[in-house]
């Protein structure tokens, strides 16, 4: 009897557990790679993973990738990793279960990009990376090979590290102390190695180092290392929370005067910017999200980019904008209340509303891409005035 | 006559163990700090550096005295780190608009209440509370990431507290807020019916019923007076930090290991010294290790947090030596 009983209950549950299978499968779309659906009403479930919800940087590319895809017609599912990066491959597993039809990838750390790459073929979705990319040609290379690998818009975050150690140092500043995201982060690692050797090719030393796992715990290490340091004259934070705990450190000793420097903008730190709480600040390539966005669908419409060697396209010069005090009131009314391309600028980079879309037409606007460009860009639009134009030095 | 003299030798004999015990802890320390002096490079026992030190440890000590009258009575509550962030957040709001009695009420109401709740739900559920309390760290995680993407979908970040009423996280008012901590939760923990009563359910609830404790009443009351304290941790918090963010997926947990160890090692001390009085010592002596290790350059999210695991495991280890059976 008991024996019967178990017979049946297992049959049942291998019957009940085949058709979760099945019917799993058939509600799987078939992928789109390869077909032509420029048509006007096809719609894509994009899926992307935001690092860590709450964060301004990171939040901040979840807002624009969903602004440009709803601006396609496209749903948007942000996974949230709530800043763990063992939780990423789960969400992006998670992701690609529910049915996402593309995915927009943010891989903070170098080794998860093989491993995103294989999900991403085995289930034949297509990914763009956004903001963050391997560091090396042959990570790069190997990405190209995949077939679903759709492109990289990011930024050359050394070159963002250069410009400000550059900058430090022209301003006769000798030592520096380095607050920054944890030791592996692609985008940090970039831009502290850029600024020290840019730093200290000028003749300048980086004398204290502070690699902090979690951003929102950030000004206790922040304070230890400028009071080990007292003989320091800046200091350069890598990432927006970095800068706001560097200021609230240096505010609890007045006596200290260090000038900080930072590669990020929130509201907050534009606002300090402003106030002169920051000597100079780059950012605002968090746009990546949008432009990576219509990479994406120009794939999906079966219009994929393409570059001379008919691989997927890598753009990785998307410009670290240098955001000078005197345009801080524009920057705030189009880059943090407003969004500085339009739905309509998202558009016309898709085959489905620009025929004429190609991989010039990316390396162009990226380019491009720089805060007096966009300004004149809204003048031709109309948002911005010439007066207004002449008022922050737009030329 | 002759019983009185020999107590009174024995307490003296007591006494002066004690004494010698807590000197033997302090020189310890003292030896420990002076290697971290040299490690440094001499960056480690200056004035300054040991003044942030303290201002660093005054957080961390009222999580743990909250802590204490919470884990006193037998309970677990794993989300007071979710009710930390809230009462923070709460305070920064309330602070801004109403200057410092909106930061301090703001976050003393929102700690008060939502411990209060969180005791209720142990008290009429009889779930185990860690696990009643991770549900309710996920559910007020949930609020404080609502409020934080309502923030976000503006354009904006979670409340950001003006430096008009960040003075309580300066020195010397962050200092003498950890004075006055410490001698109300001396008086509370060592000298009222309620921390006896606590601590009497903590040792044996059945017991305590019959001794005629009001079990529920004094519950109750513990977690008043636990909310109170982490209240206090909640505005100084946000005046130190300026901003708090939300936390999701129970991330809120980690930041408890801090204030957590602090009571594990004030617990191994407290056969030498009272507890209440060796939370602040310990606090300050745990972050003195990061402390060097930020100066030496070990970055966190590795070896930072290996170390105060390890701390946890091995204070915890000494809180409980001498207990012979599985102490929850």
């Amino acid at each position: 009897m008991k024996r019967g009983f178990f017979r049946v209950s297992f049959a049942v549950i291998a019957v009940i557990v085949a058709l979760s299978v099945i019917l799993t499968g058939c509600g799987q779309p078939a992928s789109n790679a390869g077909k032509d659906n420029a048509s006007k009403t096809a719609t894509y479930k994009i899926g992307m993973n935001n690092f860590g919800k709450g964060a301004y940087p990171l939040d901040i590319m979840e807002k624009t990738s969903k602004f440009a895809n709803e601006a396609f017609g496209n749903e948007l599912i942000a996974a949230d990793d709530q800043f763990k990066i063992d939780k990423i491959v789960a969400d992006i597993q998670n992701l690609i279960s529910s049915g996402i039809q593309g995915l927009q990838f943010l891989g903070m750390v170098e080794t998860l990009f093989p491993v995103v790459s294989k999900m991403c073929q085995d289930a034949k979705v297509p990914f763009v990376l956004m903001d963050k990319y391997p560091t090396t040609a042959e990570g790069i290379a190997a990405l190209q090979n995949n077939p679903y690998f759709v492109g990289i818009v990011g930024s050359d975050n050394k070159a963002a590290g250069v410009a400000i150690g550059e900058f430090a140092a022209q301003q006769g500043l000798k030592k520096a102390i380095i607050v920054g995201a944890a030791q592996g982060d692609p985008t940090h690692d970039q831009r502290i190695i850029g600024f020290t050797e840019a730093f200290e090719k000028a003749g300048g030393k980086v004398i204290g180092v502070s690699r902090i796992a979690d951003p929102s715990q950030a000004v206790k290490p922040a304070e230890d290392l400028v009071i080990a340091n007292p003989g320091a004259d800046c200091v350069y934070a890598s990432g927006g929370d970095f800068a706001t705990a560097s200021i609230t450190a240096l505010e609890k000793h007045p006596d200290l005067k260090m000038k900080i420097f930072c590669t990020d903008l929130d509201p907050m730190l534009v606002d300090k910017l402003a106030a002169g709480k920051i000597e100079a600040a780059n950012g605002g390539h968090w746009v990546s999200a949008g432009i990576s966005a219509a990479l994406l669908q120009n794939y999906l419409d079966g219009h994929a980019i393409k570059d001379a060697n008919g691989k997927a396209p890598v753009y990785t010069n998307l410009p670290i904008v240098v955001l000078p005090a005197s345009q801080v009131d524009m920057y705030k009314k189009f880059w943090i209340d407003g969004v500085p391309y339009t739905e309509e600028d998202y558009k016309n980079l898709c085959y489905r509303w620009n025929p004429k879309v190609n991989y010039d037409t990316f390396k162009d606007t990226i380019a491009n891409y720089s805060i007096n460009e966009r300004l004149l860009h809204k003048a031709k639009q109309g948002q911005v005035t010439k007066e207004e134009l002449d008022k922050y030095g737009v030329k | 006559m002759q019983p009185s003299i020999l107590n009174f030798n024995r307490i003296s004999t007591n006494n002066n163990k004690r004494i010698r015990d807590i000197g033997i802890v302090l020189l310890c320390m003292a030896a420990i700090f002076v290697l971290f002096n040299i490690l440094t490079q001499g960056r480690f026992l200056t004035f300054r550096n040991i003044l942030t030190m303290m201002s660093h440890s005054v957080v961390p000590s009222f999580v743990a005295w909250g802590l204490s009258f919470i884990f006193a009575s037998g309970t677990t509550d794993l989300s007071i780190g979710a009710i930390i962030i809230l009462a923070s957040n709460a305070a920064g709001i309330c602070g801004n608009q109403f200057g410092y009695p909106g930061l301090v009420l703001g976050a003393l109401i929102i700690a008060i209440i939502l411990q209060v709740a969180n005791t209720y739900v142990f008290i009429k559920t009889k779930i185990p509370s860690w696990i009643a309390g991770l549900g309710m760290a996920m559910i007020y995680e949930s609020i404080g990431a609502f409020y934080s993407k309502t923030r976000i979908d503006k354009g904006l970040q979670v409340v950001e507290l003006k430096e008009s009423v960040r003075s309580l996280a300066q020195n010397p008012y962050i200092i003498i807020l950890w004075a006055i901590g410490l001698i109300l939760v001396y008086i509370l923990y060592n000298r009222t019916k309620t921390g006896l009563n606590l601590r009497a359910i903590g040792g044996n609830k059945t017991v305590a019923k019959m001794m005629g404790i009001d079990l529920n009443r004094a519950l109750m009351i513990g977690a008043v007076m636990g909310g109170i304290f982490i209240g206090i941790a909640g505005f100084i918090n946000e005046s130190y930090e300026m901003r708090v963010y939300a936390r999701t997926g129970l991330g809120s947990i980690s930041t408890l290991f801090f204030p957590l160890a602090t009571l594990l090692l004030a617990q191994a001390f407290q056969k030498i010294i009272n507890v209440a009085v060796a939370i602040p010592i310990s606090a300050f002596f745990i972050y003195s290790l990061f402390n060097v290790l930020t100066i030496l350059g070990v970055p966190s999210g590795t070896w930072q947090e290996m170390t105060l695991g390890a701390i946890v495991i091995l204070f915890g280890i000494l809180a409980q030596k001498g207990s012979k059976e599985v102490v929850k």
